[in-house]
C-alpha cells in the first residue's frame, strides 16, 4: 500500500466525509466522529487529518460563504476524491482480510 | 408509659389522624413528605426550564446580533494562528467560533471559554506533529505579526484619516516645522548629528523630514547672506565645495557683473562655446581634491597639482601658462 496506506482516524475522516455528503466542514466533521466513535476529538486532530488527506490527493476542499455567527470566517466544505475512495475500499477489504479466519468466540 | 401507645394530637388534622398509632401516623407523615418532595422536585424543575429557556431566549437574542464571536478567546485564537496552514487559517477558526457559540447557549460563557482553550491545547499537538510548523515556524509567526500590525495600523490609519506609516500629514509636517522653528537650527543640526534621537525623535520618516528641513534653512540662510553681502559690496567668501573644487566664485560675480546683461555667461564648471573673458581658465575648473570611498576618504590630483604649482609660477613670473 505504502503511500496510499490509510490510518484508523484517517478512514473515520474519509468515512464522515462520505456519510456527511456536501455538508461536511471541520464542525459536522468532528461531530460525526465524536458521536460514532463516543469519544473528544480535538478540532487541531480533525484539520491535521484533513491537511494530510488533502496533501495525498484523497480529498478536496473550497471555501464557502461567510457567515457571521463564525465571526465572519468561511467554511471550508471537504469532498472526497477518486483517490480517497480507492484507498478506503482498499483498507476496507484490508481489514476484512486480517479479520478472515479468526474465530468468533476468539475475542471472548 | 411506652411510645407505641401514645397517641398524638396534631392542629389541623382530623380526629382519623390523631386516633392513629404513633408508627401509623409515621408512616402516614413519610408518605405525605415523599409525596410534598416528589412535587416540590417537579415545581424545581419546572422553574429550572423555564429559567434556562429564558435564558436560551436571551441567549438566542444575542445570537442574533451575532456579537458571540466577540467573546472568543483571542489569545486563543492567534496561538492557533502560529500553527496553521495558510487555508485551515480562516477555516479552523470559524469551525471553533461557531462551536464556541454553542455551547455559550448550552452552557455558558465560562464553560465555553474553558471549552475552547481545551481545544486550543489539544489541537497544537497535531498541527506541529503534521510538520505545518516544523522549521518553518518563523514564517508562521509572520501572518500573525501581520495581522497584528494590520490591524493597529487600520486602527490608526482610521485615526489620522487613511494616512499609511510611511507617510507624515501635512498637519503634522506643519506641527514639526513650527516645533524645530522654534528650538533653533544649529539645536537641531546638533541633534541629527547625534542620531535625532533626543529633540527629532519619531521614526525614521521625521528624521529624514528634519533633515529636509536643515537643508532647506541652510539654502535660506545662505540666499540672504549673500543678499545682505551684495548689499554691503562685499564680494561672498567662497564655499567649501567652491574651495575644494578649484572654483573661484568671486571672479565668476565679477564677470558676471562686467558682462553686458545681453550676453549670457554660462555658469562656472560648464562649457562655453566663445569665452568672452580670457580670465576665466578652463585649467582652474579641474578638481584637484576628490572624495572617495577608500580607506583615507580623500585622493589628491598629483599632476593636477603640479599642473597648478607650474601655472602659479608661470605667473609669478609674468609669463602666460
Amino acid at each position: 500500500m505504502g503511500r496510499d496506506f490509510l490510518g484508523e482516524f484517517e478512514q473515520a475522516v474519509l468515512l464522515a466525509i462520505l456519510r456527511l455528503g456536501p455538508n461536511a466542514y471541520g464542525v459536522t466533521i468532528r461531530r460525526d466522529i465524536s458521536e460514532r466513535s463516543g469519544r473528544d476529538v480535538s478540532f487541531g486532530a480533525v484539520y491535521a487529518t484533513l491537511e494530510r488527506l488533502e496533501a495525498k490527493g484523497f480529498v478536496s476542499s473550497r471555501f464557502g460563504e461567510p457567515t457571521p455567527e463564525r465571526g465572519g470566517k468561511r467554511k471550508r466544505y471537504f469532498k472526497i476524491e477518486a483517490p480517497g475512495k480507492r484507498a478506503l475500499s482498499e483498507a476496507h477489504a484490508h481489514r476484512k482480510a486480517m479479520w478472515a479466519g479468526v474465530p468468533k468466540g476468539a475475542l471472548a | 408509659m411506652k411510645k407505641g401507645d401514645r397517641y398524638y394530637s396534631r392542629p389541623g388534622r382530623g380526629m382519623g389522624f390523631n386516633n392513629l398509632t404513633i408508627r401509623d401516623q409515621e408512616a402516614l407523615l413519610r408518605r405525605q413528605f415523599a409525596r410534598d418532595r416528589k412535587a416540590l422536585r417537579l415545581l424545581s424543575d419546572e422553574l429550572r426550564n423555564q429559567a434556562i429557556h429564558g435564558f436560551r431566549i436571551g441567549l438566542t437574542v444575542r445570537l442574533e446580533g451575532s456579537d458571540v464571536h466577540h467573546d472568543v478567546p483571542r489569545l486563543g485564537e492567534l496561538i492557533l494562528l502560529c500553527v496553521l496552514s495558510k487555508k485551515a487559517r480562516e477555516s479552523l477558526p470559524g469551525d471553533l467560533a461557531e462551536e464556541f457559540a454553542e455551547i455559550v447557549l448550552k452552557h455558558g460563557l465560562r464553560k465555553a471559554r474553558f471549552w475552547y482553550w481545551c481545544q486550543v491545547v489539544r489541537s497544537i499537538g497535531p498541527l506541529v506533529r503534521l510538520g505545518l510548523v516544523s522549521s518553518r515556524i518563523a514564517l508562521r509567526l509572520t501572518p500573525v505579526i501581520e495581522f497584528s500590525t494590520e490591524q493597529r495600523a487600520t486602527g490608526e490609519r482610521q485615526k489620522h484619516h487613511a494616512m499609511t506609516d510611511d507617510e507624515i500629514s501635512e498637519a503634522g509636517r506643519k506641527a514639526r516645522f513650527e516645533r524645530w522653528e522654534k528650538l533653533g537650527l544649529d539645536a537641531i543640526r546638533q541633534d541629527l548629528a547625534t542620531g535625532g534621537h533626543r529633540l527629532v525623535g519619531g521614526p525614521p520618516q521625521v528624521r529624514e523630514l528634519a533633515r529636509e528641513w536643515v537643508k532647506m534653512k541652510e539654502a535660506e540662510q545662505e540666499v540672504d547672506a549673500r543678499a545682505v553681502l551684495r548689499a554691503l559690496g562685499v564680494a561672498p567668501a567662497p564655499s567649501v565645495e567652491d574651495i575644494l573644487s578649484g572654483r573661484d566664485t568671486a571672479l565668476d560675480e565679477l564677470v558676471r557683473s562686467a558682462a553686458p546683461p545681453s550676453a549670457s555667461i554660462p555658469a562656472s564648471g560648464q562649457e562655453a562655446p566663445a569665452p568672452p573673458a580670457p580670465a576665466v581658465s578652463q585649467e582652474k575648473r579641474a578638481e584637484l581634491v576628490t572624495l572617495r570611498p577608500n580607506l583615507y576618504g580623500i585622493g589628491i590630483d598629483l599632476k593636477e597639482l603640479a599642473r597648478r604649482l607650474r601655472s602659479w609660477l608661470h605667473r609669478r613670473r609674468g609669463k602666460p601658462s
